[in-house]
């Protein structure tokens, strides 16, 4: 349950823009909404929106490899910020991939850790 | 539907989907709850306004007051909400209660628009947890978003899709879908494939209603004005399935006349193969070039007619099997779109639909025929007003009115639940309308006798030692196919029905039974029911009656 919800609150709202923008196509509207989407979930930026649902889970589960690299993705998210709201075109492109990499990341563990997990 | 730019509401309690939708969705009209003129990306409020979709159900309400012509809802499913603004709920859980919101706001929408299109921004994995994606699934006007959630490319697919899917109105014939997921699947598969032009392959077992299928559902939502013709082949000599087909000339062979076949016969309309894999290799070359050319060629003839035939081909058999085993052409199975398949599914993976299928085949039944007429007889006798169809009432005793109730009782739908149900829905139909005409019989019988009490007229209790003796009948008439035991060679016609020509088998083998044992009513229940024969010779000598056969007419085996 817990790992559907992380997928949802987390995965899924920070790939929102991510999802629309090819990479060459950023404009400072889309760019703003990407960052709404990485720094400003509702509960926070989405790295502490993670750690407050991903902890619970490796508690019960144990150390999950999905999680690590979700952890990893949104620190360099987290690195990018400044980049990314001043609209660096390479920062915006790196920042879709992570985000699309963090919410395929998340929903593989949901579907792996099942219903009736934590 | 409106006839402009379609218009979707959305219904979100933050503003993920709205802003998604407003910079990647321009193609549509969004229903706002503000009275200045669109496009919200035009007003200067444009990105500071909260008036541009729905947060919660009281603004759901406002916005469909507003705008009467909405096509599609967009539906989040998790609403942050404080408690007084959500629905209320029996559920003490606020947490669960703000997860499942959007599936709270959807059930409220039902109620005053059961058919307006909805897609639920979430995906089966975050539902599942809830264990809520079932019941969505049956609302076929709901369809998830899934991963591609806030893929605006993604997302306008899918609105197109429910859209066109609306184009194709109210339900086109009386099929009995019932309420179990996998027919909730068929039914939205086949309305949208009968409005394509492709050949359609139905797959499933005998007795699921594969013909019904072709003929209420894909024929009537095809939109053709053509006939629906159906053609049973494994019930036609190979010989003779070519020249039915595709028709004949007048000297094609000794006999031969100028006839058109079943493709002719169709133009304009649907044609159901029955038995597809039973098609003899040579015809299934020439079926693949009708297919591919649109013409076909009478036998005898070398000039071809254009036809305009929608075909539906059905089978019991594992064509894919047929192909490897080289008994049916890989190019025709190729042909028939196997990618497009639709699977009926057996009676007893929709076992929950038990009920309702009984109540409509009850319905159906009873509708014309000799049934009809026993049913007026007791209706005359007891006093009864009303002419509808008869009702059944399921694991509780009937309640009283002025038409008529069979009633089933709970350890008997548990006998029938249990049941496996090979001969599926047909089986079914056989089981229930046997079961409604013994109980009539009853009745009228204790009328006759004056030993039925008025406050109980209408009221028709099916025993549960009745059903135990049908149901086991049918299972000894399934080992008894499997062992070849009592075997009669039955001539199998194509009827316009499977009722009819399931009916006509049934006649036959009373027929055959009845002469077999010379007329001796007691021999027969013997032959076809377990326990007393005295007693069931009555049941059999009124199904006997039921069948149109009559009394006399087959001479007396000589003893």
């Amino acid at each position: 349950m817990l790992a559907s919800r992380l997928a949802h609150d987390v995965g899924k709202y920070m790939a929102r823009t991510a999802h629309n923008v090819a990479a060459d196509k950023w404009t400072p509207t889309l760019a703003a909404m990407l960052c709404r989407d990485l720094f400003e979930l509702r509960g926070g930026r989405a790295s502490a929106v993670f750690e407050t649902l991903a902890r619970p889970i490796e508690s019960l589960s144990g150390p999950q490899e999905g999680l690590v690299r979700a952890r990893a993705h949104l620190a360099e998210l987290d690195a990018l910020e400044g980049h990314l709201r001043a609209s660096d075109a390479g920062a915006l492109a790196r920042a879709a991939v992570l985000a699309l990499a963090v919410e395929d990341g998340l929903r593989k563990l949901a579907r792996d850790l099942g219903k009736g997990s934590p | 539907m409106s006839t402009e730019v379609p218009k979707v509401l959305i219904v979100d309690d933050a503003n993920h989907y709205v802003e998604v939708a407003h910079q990647f969705l321009r193609g549509y009209r969004y229903a706002t709850r503000c009275s200045l003129p669109g496009p919200c990306w035009t007003c200067p409020k444009f990105g500071h306004c909260s008036l541009t979709h729905a947060h919660d159900l009281g603004e759901v309400n406002q916005a469909l007051a507003l705008h009467p012509d909405i096509d599609v809802v967009l539906l989040d499913v998790v609403f942050e909400l404080p408690r007084e603004r959500l629905v209320p709920s029996g559920e003490v859980d606020l947490e669960k209660r703000r997860r499942l919101q959007g599936l709270a706001i959807l059930a409220e929408l039902r109620k005053t628009h059961p058919t307006l299109p909805v897609i639920l921004m979430t995906s089966q994995e975050e539902l599942a947890y809830e264990d809520a994606a079932a019941a969505l699934s049956v609302d076929e006007y709901v369809t998830l978003a899934g991963a591609d959630a806030f893929d605006a490319r993604s997302l306008g697919l899918l609105v197109e899709r429910l859209l066109a899917r609306r184009v194709v109105g109210p339900d086109p014939g009386p099929y009995h879908w019932g309420k179990s997921l996998c027919m909730a699947r068929l039914r939205r598969d086949s309305q949208v494939l009968a409005r394509t032009s492709l050949p359609i392959l139905l797959l499933g077992e005998s007795g699921t209603g594969k013909t019904a299928l072709a003929e209420k559902v894909i024929h009537g939502a095809s939109g053709r004005k053509g006939a629906f013709l159906s053609v049973d082949l494994a019930a036609l000599p190979s010989t003779l399935v070519a020249a039915e087909l595709f028709g004949t000339s007048r000297g094609a062979f000794s006999g031969a006349t100028d006839r058109p076949g079943r493709f002719e016969r169709a133009d304009g309309g649907t044609l159901l193969l029955d038995e597809i894999g039973n098609l003899p290799m040579d015809v299934q070359r020439t079926l693949l070039l009708v297919m591919e050319s649109g013409r076909v060629t009478r036998l005898g003839e070398s000039s071809a007619r254009p036809v305009d035939v929608r075909l539906v081909a059905a089978t019991n058999a594992d064509l894919a099997s047929a192909v490897r085993a080289g008994t049916f052409r890989a190019d025709l199975h190729s042909r028939l779109n196997p990618a497009a398949r639709l699977l009926v599914p057996a009676l007893r993976e929709r076992i929950d639909d038990l009920p309702e299928l009984m109540s409509a085949l009850l319905a159906r039944g009873f509708a014309a025929g000799p049934n009809a007429t026993l049913l007026a007889d007791y209706r005359k006798a007891a006093g009864l007003a009303a002419s509808s169809a008869p009702q059944l009432s399921t694991g509780r005793p009937a309640a009283a009115s002025d038409g008529v109730t069979f009633s089933v009782a709970a350890t008997s739908m548990r006998d029938l639940r249990a049941h496996a149900w090979p001969g599926n829905v047909r089986e079914l139909d056989h089981l229930v309308t046997t079961a409604a005409v013994f109980a009539l019989s009853d009745a009228l019988s204790g009328l006759a006798a004056g030993r039925a009490h008025p406050a109980t007229a209408g009221m028709l209790p099916i025993s549960a030692k009745l059903i135990r003796e049908l149901v086991a009948s049918l299972g000894v008439r399934a080992a008894s196919a499997r062992s070849g035991a009592g075997a009669m060679s039955i001539a199998v016609e194509p009827a316009a029905t499977l009722h009819a020509l399931s009916r006509h088998i049934e006649a036959q083998v009373f027929r055959r039974a009845y002469e077999e044992v010379g007329g001796d009513f007691e021999a027969l229940a013997q032959r076809f029911l377990q326990g007393d024969p005295a007693a069931n010779a009555r049941r059999v000598r009124l199904r006997f009656n039921q069948l149109g056969l009559r009394v006399g007419r087959a001479p007396r085996a000589k003893k």
